[in-house]
């Protein structure tokens, strides 16, 4: 029987309890649940136990099911490389690929359906980013403690190899990953995959050369500068080429396939979905390394 | 059941999906969760992509030659779905790289169960 | 060709214009743009449902051939109506919840969550119009990432492991969803819906082909689909998402995005399937035994509750198994369950808004012991919370009254073969039992919160009087009990918009 000096009043306390939940609104009244702590336990382990095992074995039949339905399904698509009874090759794909040099001024098909003929799609897609960049900065924006960032930087920037290799590999990244955004529309590449080799070159550049370099030019008022313009300039684009479709005369400026400046809004579109892309991938690096941008 | 081996890319695909949905489920850690799902994200684009393929022809870009006959090129639709996959795919990794990051310096677990184990001790004291 | 037709076009690109100005300006600026492109939403609704009741529905093309080539959004009374309904829904939650979204939320973030319910706002209305299934997929997963941040803005421990968990779910859903996708278009070569739906009735007509793969990529679509937006087994994440977040977000997502979710299957099931080939494989019935099973169990599970946040956010569970009900019985069930979907649009943000701010009364405490005579603390709180209960347990008068009695007459009006006789047999059990379930719950609540305070240790705050509030939980009030006494304008337009549906 213990008697706890803080109260005035004694009570019982059953040996070596762990579960007492003391609650006190003023002095005089004092609410203690107390369970004998062993049977609590062991009734905790036993319906933990038994809780993991259901979802296992509940878990367990649905994934089996699952895989078999799909595995049989699997048995009744088109055969792989088929091209006779194929029913995916229908009228659409006749008209993208035979008019799509006239239509949209692309040489490479893929770009040409992507930012032309299905663009709402892109559309959507470039503000799926958009809202990924909003939730990371939500959770992680000045989240990290200074401490850490200086002891990062004494750990990471003393790399001599690094800083001798970056110096000529980051140039030439960069320019890849912007030739790739330029030809989007006449080779193999796009505003998606230039974005992306750029933002690599970009964080290439941060890990050899440190924070206070890159904060020359990418801070929190350029990023969103940058990203806000291209998404307004994206959408209005895209919305002036739909209206203009139901109503009244294309606008569709187009040059010569097969140069750079074709394909009439793909460049602008191209180019914007690039810069959105390269400034999101650095972001991302910027908010999980630093907590800020 | 020869069909399995014939579609083999689709089968492949189904057994990553496979792989990556065993992970997902199974797994208490959360960093390997989120990796089973980009494998089953994955499994999930080579099928998209594998229906568009078609044998002895050529990547959709008109090329030197220019040349706009459908039957010298494959099917350019999945190639554009897969794209808006992928993006897709990276932002939802992001998000919940962040969440766990956030959810390890608050508990300093990575085992999803524990957390909430230990938000219903805080709830059941607290409030 | 009236310039109406482009409205939808440009309700969409306003709302991005609108995320993204407010992603950059300050608090005060991005509620006004918040509250501006949701008027304007409001405004355009109203004009394309007046001029499609006149005109029949309307195919729009967005890119410069018609569809199969290009995008397409296609839209009747029945897209009209929601699209109205669902801006007005937002902009009332967010005048209702406004106190709490300045006090719960920091004020560097607080623009962020003006920027995530203008893409709520824009996926949903893009959902709603859209005739092209992957458009479909790329507006739920904007919906899904946006939901997830509304979520998590609260920045503690409880409300980002509830965002996590919220997270696993719907990337399951929205990942079968996907699979489901893509094996339609292995099998028919369309993204459009229209062409779609011609492709699989010949292939249903014709009876060399199998039709399992369709049968099973509906499956993988409706159970994606229903573990996103809380179908039976799949509801335990609503009493953490549901039950922590701050006011605003808790009535949206429960008001609006799990809806949205619904009303894609809708039109997977009446414009891409098309309702006859369903009913040919019979996974209507499923649907219809899963929303059976929901309304019981999602009752049984707020019974339990002890924390009345998480009891009204568990009877959400409830209320979508009465939609799948609906959906389950058919073309004439479809009429009930859209009319429930916009009583408990209407409904849910309400009686969220009231519960917290009967938890304020009561110095922030959720229990139900707390909360014994905090509709006397706060008169006008505990009113709206009264009115909501007892539309959501089916009192005459009020909208739940109507759609219950919808229900019944639906089920009964096409008895001829022993299926459908038992379906109307199940649909009558199911909702009594549900109904009394309904009753022990909510009419407990309203009696604990006007019980005299019989302890006199207990304080109970009086809360300050919130304009905006009470000009919310008004309107909302003023809506059901129109909505329960004259239904009868808005059922003839749910007739008419399902007529052109497909």
């Amino acid at each position: 029987m213990k008697k706890n000096k803080l109260f005035d009043e004694e009570f019982e306390l059953v040996n070596d309890v762990d579960e007492v939940s003391v609650f006190q609104e003023k002095k005089e009244d004092i609410v203690v649940k107390v369970l004998p702590p062993k049977t609590r336990k062991r009734i905790r382990k036993g319906e933990e136990k038994a809780l993991t095992a259901i979802y296992d074995i509940a878990a367990g039949v649905c994934f089996v099911f699952l895989i078999g339905v799909l595995l049989y399904c699997v048995m009744f698509l088109p055969i792989f490389g088929a091209n006779k009874n194929n029913i995916t090759l229908n009228e659409i794909v006749t008209e993208y690929i035979q008019n799509g040099i006239e239509v949209t001024g692309a040489t490479n098909f893929v770009t040409g359906m992507i930012l032309d003929y299905r663009a709402f799609d892109t559309l959507g897609e470039s503000f799926v980013l958009f809202t990924a960049v909003t939730c990371v900065m939500i959770l992680l924006q000045n989240f990290h403690d200074n401490e850490e960032i200086e002891f990062e930087k004494i750990k990471m920037f003393n790399d001599k190899i690094l800083r001798y290799s970056a110096s000529f590999l980051v140039p030439v990244i960069l320019l890849l990953g912007a030739y790739v955004i330029l030809n989007g529309s006449i080779s193999p590449g796009g505003g998606f995959s230039g974005g992306a080799i750029m933002g690599a070159g970009l964080i290439l550049y941060s890990l050899a050369f440190g924070f206070k370099s890159t904060s020359k030019f990418f801070n929190i008022k350029n990023f969103k500068i940058i990203t806000s313009t291209s998404l307004l300039t994206y959408c209005l684009c895209k919305a002036l080429s739909f209206y203009t479709s139901v109503n009244g005369p294309m606008i569709h400026p187009f040059g010569i396939p097969g140069a750079i400046f074709s394909g009439g809004f793909i460049f602008i579109l191209n180019f914007c979905v690039g810069l959105i892309v390269a400034c999101t991938m650095f972001g991302f690096y910027l908010l999980f390394k630093k907590g800020e941008i | 059941m020869e069909k399995l081996f014939s579609n083999y890319m689709e089968t492949v695909a189904i057994l990553l999906f496979a792989i990556g949905f065993l992970i997902l489920l199974f797994n208490r850690n959360l960093i390997k969760k989120i990796m089973g799902l980009n494998i089953m994200d994955s499994g999930m684009y080579l099928l998209l992509a594998s229906l568009g393929y078609i044998d002895g022809r050529l990547a959709p870009v008109g090329g030197i030659n220019q040349s706009s006959d459908p039957s010298l090129y494959i099917n350019p639709i999945p190639a554009g779905l897969v794209l808006t996959g992928i993006v897709v795919s990276v932002s939802v990794t992001a998000i919940m790289l962040s969440l766990t990051v956030r959810l390890y310096k608050r508990y300093h677990t990575l085992n999803l169960d524990e957390i909430f184990k230990l938000i219903h001790q805080n709830e059941d004291e607290g409030n | 060709m009236d310039f109406v037709i482009n409205l939808p076009l440009f309700t969409i690109i306003i709302g991005f214009v609108g995320v993204v100005l407010t992603s950059f300006l300050k608090r005060k600026p991005a509620k006004i743009v918040a509250i501006v492109c949701q008027l304007i939403a409001i405004v355009f609704g109203i004009l394309v449902l007046i001029y499609t009741l006149d005109h029949g529905y309307v195919n729009y093309q967005l890119g410069h051939l018609k569809a199969p080539f290009c995008n397409q959004i296609r839209f009747g009374p029945y897209e009209g109506l929601l699209s109205t309904l669902v801006p007005l829904v937002m902009l009332l939650s967010l005048f209702a919840g406004d106190n709490h979204t300045h006090r719960d939320i920091t004020e560097e973030k607080e623009h962020s969550f003006y920027t995530l319910l203008n893409l709520i706002l824009v996926a949903i209305v893009a959902i709603i119009y859209t005739d092209d299934i992957f458009t479909g997929y790329v507006f739920l997963e904007i919906s899904t990432l946006s939901s997830v941040g509304l979520t998590m803005i609260k920045n503690h421990g409880r409300q980002i492991a509830a965002a996590l968990r919220y997270m696993l779910f719907n990337l399951l859903g929205s990942g079968l969803f996907l699979l489901g996708c893509i094996i339609i278009y292995g099998q028919t070569g369309y993204l459009s819906m229209t062409f779609i739906q011609n492709v699989i009735t010949d292939l249903f007509n014709n009876n060399n082909t199998s039709t399992l793969p369709l049968t099973i990529s509906f499956t993988l679509v409706s159970i994606g689909l229903g573990i996103k937006s809380g179908l039976f087994p799949f509801y335990y994440w609503m009493g953490d998402t549901y039950g922590v977040n701050t006011t605003t977000a808790s009535s949206v997502l429960s008001g609006l995005v799990s809806k949205g979710y619904i009303i894609l299957l809708i039109k997977f099931i009446y414009r891409t399937f098309g309702i006859d080939n369903v009913l040919k494989t019979d996974l209507l019935n499923i649907l219809f035994i899963l929303g059976a099973c929901g309304m019981i169990f999602g009752s049984i599970t707020a019974i339990r509750q002890k924390v009345i946040n998480k009891m009204v956010s568990y009877s959400s569970a409830a209320q979508i198994g009465y939609i799948y009900l609906g959906i389950g019985l058919g073309k004439v069930g479809l009429i009930a369950a859209t009319f429930h979907i916009i009583t408990h649009a209407l409904c849910k943000p309400l009686l969220f808004s009231s519960s917290n701010r009967l938890i304020d009364a009561s110095g922030k405490k959720r229990k139900f012991e707390n909360l014994i005579g905090t509709g006397f603390a706060d008169p006008i709180a505990g009113a709206c919370f009264t009115i909501g209960a007892l539309s959501m347990v089916g009192c005459p008068f009020f909208a739940g009254f109507i759609s219950k009695y919808l229900f019944i007459t639906d089920s009964f009006v096409d008895i001829s073969t022993p299926t459908l006789l038992l379906k109307a047999i199940i649909t009558i059990a199911a909702l009594v039992v549900s109904t009394l379930l309904n009753t022990i719950y909510y009419l407990k609540t309203v009696i604990t919160i006007y019980s005299p305070v019989r302890d006199n240790k207990v304080v109970l705050k009086h809360n300050h009087y919130d304009v905006l509030f009470i000009v919310s939980s008004c309107i909302f009030s003023i809506l059901i009990i129109a909505l329960g006494v004259f239904p009868s304008p808005i059922i003839e337009i749910i007739e008419e918009g399902i007529k052109l549906l497909g």
